[in-house]
């Protein structure tokens, strides 16, 4: 039995595969929810509806299960340069106003009891 | 073609993905948010819709809504937990009562109810399960659970946190603290846990506010009011969920010197209390670690 170049090929291409299936899920989850905390003041919302939310200085934008910061008064702006973010456990981060947009729930537990 | 004998390993290999199961659906007024490793999750789904019809206060066709209309049930999973709020009743003199319902539908309007109308339905004894209900579904589920090939899920009905297993990889489920001070997200510490039922009871789930005082959720029977409790809230762990339930209302509304005694005198639960702006951990909670410094803590003895 003698290993040809289209036997690598195969093995190859079922690598992959699995591969790919394996890491699907992880790089295509979107998060239903994110939430937007400013000065410590939390609120969650829906990625699912197409939103506009007002904060302090800064607009928030819900479009296509994606948020994003698109406006806001602070001078270097890095959050409207993260654009839009909408996989589980992304954020945008505006430090001058306090504000952290986390999609999905925090990693850093896996459940609230309450 | 031997050599392709490997490709049944592969597909294996796929099939041991590390990706769990989500899902999150609507029952007995509440979220329920469910992550299960290696087991379909609508069964326990269905489990949960079973349960909310058996023992839902608001539906007219509820096994529990005929028991109240003065109708003898022959539902087994109806008259078993009935059976064990009644141990419950007594076992915590009162602090759990399941036979708060016509109190409890009094002070469901959202408003302070006149004097006379609460000592009336003081007297009633018709029966709402809903403070014992969560824990014994969560059992049910847990039950489900044993018998599939999964090791390894994390439910959240609302609320009540059943951590079957452990994370996939082997280290402890972390659950948050409810901060009574914060929003729903905010937890004031974690624990962590394998196998077990992490329950809270609170004064900041459903209230309404009249006049600057807090009318929150939990009754006290005795005086026909919300429990005037000394503490915010009560986080029960346990390795059963109806225990759970049941024992975060009872040590509520017993106040935290009765509950610290009640604990000292058993040996089947560990209890974390909340007050304004210290927390106290019984001695075997698991890994607690305290994340809001707002807080201070101490741990109690038996």
């Amino acid at each position: 039995m003698k290993w040809r170049i289209a036997d690598f090929i195969v093995i190859g291409v079922v690598f992959l595969s699995a591969l790919l299936i394996w890491l699907y899920p992880a790089l295509s989850e979107t998060g239903a929810t994110a939430t937007i905390t400013q000065d410590g003041v939390s609120q969650t919302v829906s990625l699912e509806k197409d939103l506009e939310i007002a904060l302090e200085n800064a607009t928030v934008k819900i479009k296509d299960s994606r948020i994003s910061i698109t406006d806001a008064r602070c001078p270097d702006l890095v959050c409207v340069k993260t654009g839009e973010i909408s996989r589980e456990g992304q954020s945008i981060v505006c430090v001058p106003n306090k504000i952290v947009i986390t999609v999905g729930k925090s990693h850093e537990i896996d459940a609230i009891s309450n | 073609m031997k050599k392709y004998l490997f490709l049944p390993l592969l597909i294996i290999l796929c099939a041991c993905s590390p990706h769990p199961e989500k899902q999150t659906s609507f029952a007995m007024d509440t979220v329920m948010d469910f992550t299960v490793y290696n087991a379909e999750i609508s069964p326990l789904v269905e489990l949960v819709n079973e349960y909310d019809a058996i023992f839902s206060p608001t539906r007219s066709d509820s096994e529990l809504s005929t028991y109240n209309e003065g109708n003898f049930s022959q539902n087994e999973i109806f008259t078993d937990l009935l059976e064990k709020a009644e141990f419950y009743r007594k076992k915590t003199n009162g602090a759990f009562d399941h036979t708060l319902g016509d109190l409890i539908d009094l002070w469901n309007v959202g408003e302070v109810p006149a004097n006379d109308a609460i000592e009336t339905a003081k007297g009633g004894d018709k029966v709402n399960l809903s403070a014992i209900v969560k824990g014994a579904v969560s059992d049910a589920l847990v039950a489900h659970l044993n018998r599939s090939a999964s090791s390894s899920a994390i439910i959240s009905l609302g609320g009540n946190i059943v951590a079957f297993g452990s994370k996939p990889d082997g280290k402890p489920w972390i659950v948050g603290i409810r901060d009574p001070k914060g929003d729903s997200n905010a937890y004031l510490g974690t624990v962590g846990v394998s196998d077990k039922f992490v329950v809270s009871s609170g004064d900041y789930e459903r209230f309404f506010e009249k006049d600057g005082v807090r009318y929150h959720h939990i009754l006290d029977g005795s005086t026909g009011f919300p429990a005037k409790s000394d503490l915010r809230g009560v986080t029960i762990i346990a390795d059963n969920g109806t225990l759970s339930d049941v024992y975060s209302t009872a040590l509520f509304v017993m106040g935290y010197e009765k509950a610290l005694e009640f604990w000292k005198n058993s040996n089947d639960f560990e209890a974390i209390f909340v007050f304004d702006d210290k927390v106290v951990v019984t001695e075997g909670v698991p890994d607690f670690k305290l994340t809001n410094k707002e807080y201070s803590y101490e741990v109690a003895y038996r």
